[in-house]
């Protein structure tokens, strides 16, 4: 056992996918002599050279297609994808080719490509290199996304998605690189599409994933201390989507909120509500309640930008508010 | 020329309607006779017709709202023409007053029964588990005061205000041995026939007349027709004679095809005879139309049809609603006899029982017979005892002599 950083733990994660398998190389930008421009690549450069880990162009367009194209050809290519702003300029390869191909191929074909790019808000990046794309991305039947909140998710979740035969999004947090947690030294995996009591309670379900999880835990810190026990449920993969945890623990707590950090009138909360309000009606003790980022793009200033991101106070106040609690 | 659209009686027994769907929204045109709504009943989902042209200017009652009978719920106006300014004064408008009500034929409105149900539209601010709970554990909401936010009240408003209190789980019935008692949920048919031979039990003074009746000649005509030619493909039951038999017995003993409405006699032209179906969630009667003009082979036809349909749920509401007189047939089950409720305002129905082989005296020989048992619920108000035993003698007749029914 050993406390990482969840930047280590990816690092960890790289090396050891490089290591197995000679079929694997990493693509991206600056990922190699730089060591990446959040730094997860770090050594990887010089440990395993050019050939293997290799700096692009700037093109994300290239960089996806190139990445379809040796997944194709038998290669188990991992491309990092500078921030997931920018995987706009890629959409097109990832939604209507890596997602496609399987399927439109009668099953012919598979895209084992792993895409791992940066999520998330908060870092005074305005308005163009704030966002969080995860939960569109999650509504395209043919991908996976996932989004780990801790070290011991990212490596273990890491280790699956090099064993699925689809394509993958890996949305890392930007400010979770630096979060720290025990990962064990021996191999192990966490399951794709298997969501995570994070924290038991009886009196609320909180719903999240990746950064907003860390909000919802110290949200759920502060109402416990006047006796409001929160059950916290980490998603983890939001395609597939661990349905079954959610409603589970909803009809155990008849109340439900979901944390998200992208904007109020998208992502993957809406459909999550759906599912609680058709599978789990009749337990509901309020509505299902939704904390999401303002409805509007992040402005530059810090303050302004961190009011539109859900933080522990909006969480147990939406608590107080819609089931007076 | 704004019109008010109001919720139709569909039928005797319907006190309210649920609006299932609006088939037209709020700025449409409908032309009269198209379909406006879904409305559900307590037997079925009927389509409602527009009985007026325009546009549908105001939807009153919302889709799943359940609204008593003759309360508006839309308002229809032409084309260019506003809301009318005094809207308020046509939503309170007494059911009478209103446009558009169905007038049901030969099934006349009831009369105070119609407005009761009125209480029943909720405005309880409650959340589902809290809903449920209630029914559960026999809480009025009406009672409960809610602590939610905006007076909602919720699981624990409930659970509080559980005679008994302190229930921490909602099993907390009182139980018999080991296995708890539950409350379930039952269909709204089943509902509907709780409430209506609860009325009939506790406002039609029933008595009973049964006769045995030897059916030996009339299964050796049936088979007979079965095999001819007469039968036109449809093969006649039992039950298709005894319906026979009584729509000509009920025209010489018209009192039985009458209804008793506040001291005096509606006797009714047509012998509309209502068949007891079980389907599913319950018992339907849909009433053959017309039996004393139908021949043998049509009864047949009407009732294989009538079965079907109300099996599939295909029933339209005037024919479960239609009947003057009704039979009840349990022969199949092996029961030797039984007494029927009255399904109002009808003034009789007759209850069926199984054709049993019997050792029969006939002269100094015993034989062989096939005999059956039926039972006459008569409502005493309509007749008494001598004209029940004489129409029952007159089935008897016939059915012994079952010549007479092929006229």
């Amino acid at each position: 056992m050993a406390e990482l950083t969840l930047r280590e733990a990816l690092n960890r994660a790289l090396k050891e996918a490089l290591e197995r398998d000679p079929g694997v190389f990493l693509m991206g930008e600056d990922i190699g002599a730089y060591g990446g421009a959040y730094a997860v690549t770090r050594g990887l450069w010089k440990q395993y050279g050019p050939e293997r880990v290799r700096d692009t162009p700037i093109s994300e367009a290239v960089i996806v297609g190139a990445g379809i194209g040796a997944a194709l050809a038998g290669m188990r290519p991992i491309v990092e994808l500078m921030t997931i702003n920018f995987s706009l300029l890629a959409a097109d390869q990832i939604v209507n080719t890596a997602a496609k191909l399987h399927y439109m191929s009668g099953g012919q074909l598979e895209v084992p490509l792993l895409i791992r790019t940066v999520t998330g808000g908060g870092g005074q990046l305005g308005a163009t290199h704030s966002q969080s794309f995860e939960g569109w991305y999650a509504t395209v039947p043919g991908l996976r996304v996932v989004a780990p909140a801790t070290p011991y998710d990212a490596l273990g979740l890491f280790r699956a998605c090099l064993k699925d035969r689809n394509t993958v999004i890996f949305a890392e947090h930007a400010l979770l690189y630096g979060v720290r947690g025990q990962v064990p030294d021996e191999y192990y995996e966490v399951p794709l599409g298997l969501a995570e009591v994070k924290r038991q309670g009886s009196h609320l379900t909180i719903v999240a994933y990746s950064r907003m999880v860390h909000i919802a835990l110290a949200a759920a810190e502060q109402l416990a201390r006047r006796g409001v026990e929160s059950e916290v449920i980490d998603l983890r993969t939001l395609r597939p989507l661990d349905t079954e945890a959610v409603v589970n623990s909803v009809r155990k707590t008849h109340r439900a909120v979901i944390v998200e950090e992208g904007w109020q009138s998208g992502g993957i909360g809406p459909l999550l509500a759906l599912l609680i309000q058709e599978q789990a009606f009749d337990h509901l003790d309020g509505p299902v309640v939704r904390v999401a980022g303002a409805d509007a793009p992040a402005p530059y200033n810090g303050r302004l930008e961190r009011s539109g991101i859900p933080n522990e106070d909006a969480v147990v106040k939406a608590v107080e508010s819609r089931f007076g609690l | 020329m704004a019109a008010t659209v109001v919720m139709p009686q569909m039928g005797y027994d319907m006190h309210q309607g649920r609006i299932v769907r609006w088939l037209k929204k709020e700025g449409e045109t409908v032309t009269r006779g198209e379909p406006l709504a879904e409305i559900e009943t307590d037997k079925a989902v009927v389509e409602m017709e527009a009985y007026e042209s325009g546009v549908v200017r105001k939807i009153v009652a919302q889709e799943g709202a359940t609204v008593p009978v003759g309360q508006v719920i839309a308002i229809i106006t032409g084309p260019e023409e506003p809301l009318p300014a005094d809207i308020e004064k046509l939503l309170q408008a007494p059911p009478a007053a209103v446009v558009g009500q169905e007038a049901a034929p030969e099934t006349p409105q009831p009369s105070a029964r119609a407005t009761e149900a009125t209480a029943e539209i909720s405005e309880i601010r409650a959340t589902p588990i809290a809903r449920r709970l209630a029914q559960e554990l026999g809480v009025d909401l009406a009672t409960v005061k809610g602590t939610g936010p905006g007076g909602r009240i919720t699981e624990q408003d409930v659970r509080a205000a559980k005679p008994g209190k302190a229930a921490p789980s909602p099993a907390a019935l009182p139980s018999t041995g080991q296995e708890a008692v539950r409350l379930v949920e039952v269909s709204r048919m089943r509902q509907a026939i709780a409430r209506l031979t609860t009325h009939s039990a506790q406002t039609t003074p029933h008595f009973y007349v049964t006769a045995e009746i030897d059916m030996t000649q009339c299964l050796e005509l049936r088979a007979q027709i079965n095999k001819g030619p007469e039968s036109q493909g449809v093969r006649v039951s039992v039950n298709d004679m005894i319906v026979k038999a009584c729509a000509l017995a009920l025209g010489k003993h018209s009192a039985f095809n009458s209804f008793y409405r506040e001291g005096k006699l509606q006797l009714n032209p047509m012998v509309n005879i209502g068949i007891a179906i079980a389907v599913e969630e319950g018992l339907l009667v849909p009433a053959i139309p017309e039996c004393n003009k139908k021949s043998l082979a049509q009864i047949a036809r009407a009732s294989k049809d009538l079965i079907e349909r109300a099996q599939k749920g295909h029933l339209m509401a005037e024919e479960y609603t239609g009947g003057t007189f009704s039979v009840s047939n349990l022969g199949m089950y092996d029961v030797e006899s039984f007494t029927a409720i009255i399904h109002p305002p009808q003034s009789g129905v007759l209850a069926v029982g199984s054709i049993r082989k019997v050792p029969v005296v006939r002269g100094d020989q015993v034989i062989v017979s096939q005999v059956m048992k039926v039972t006459l619920s008569v409502d005493h108000r309509v007749a008494d005892g001598a004209q029940g035993a004489r129409f029952l003698v007159e089935v008897k007749r016939l059915l012994e002599n079952p010549a007479s029914l092929l006229a």
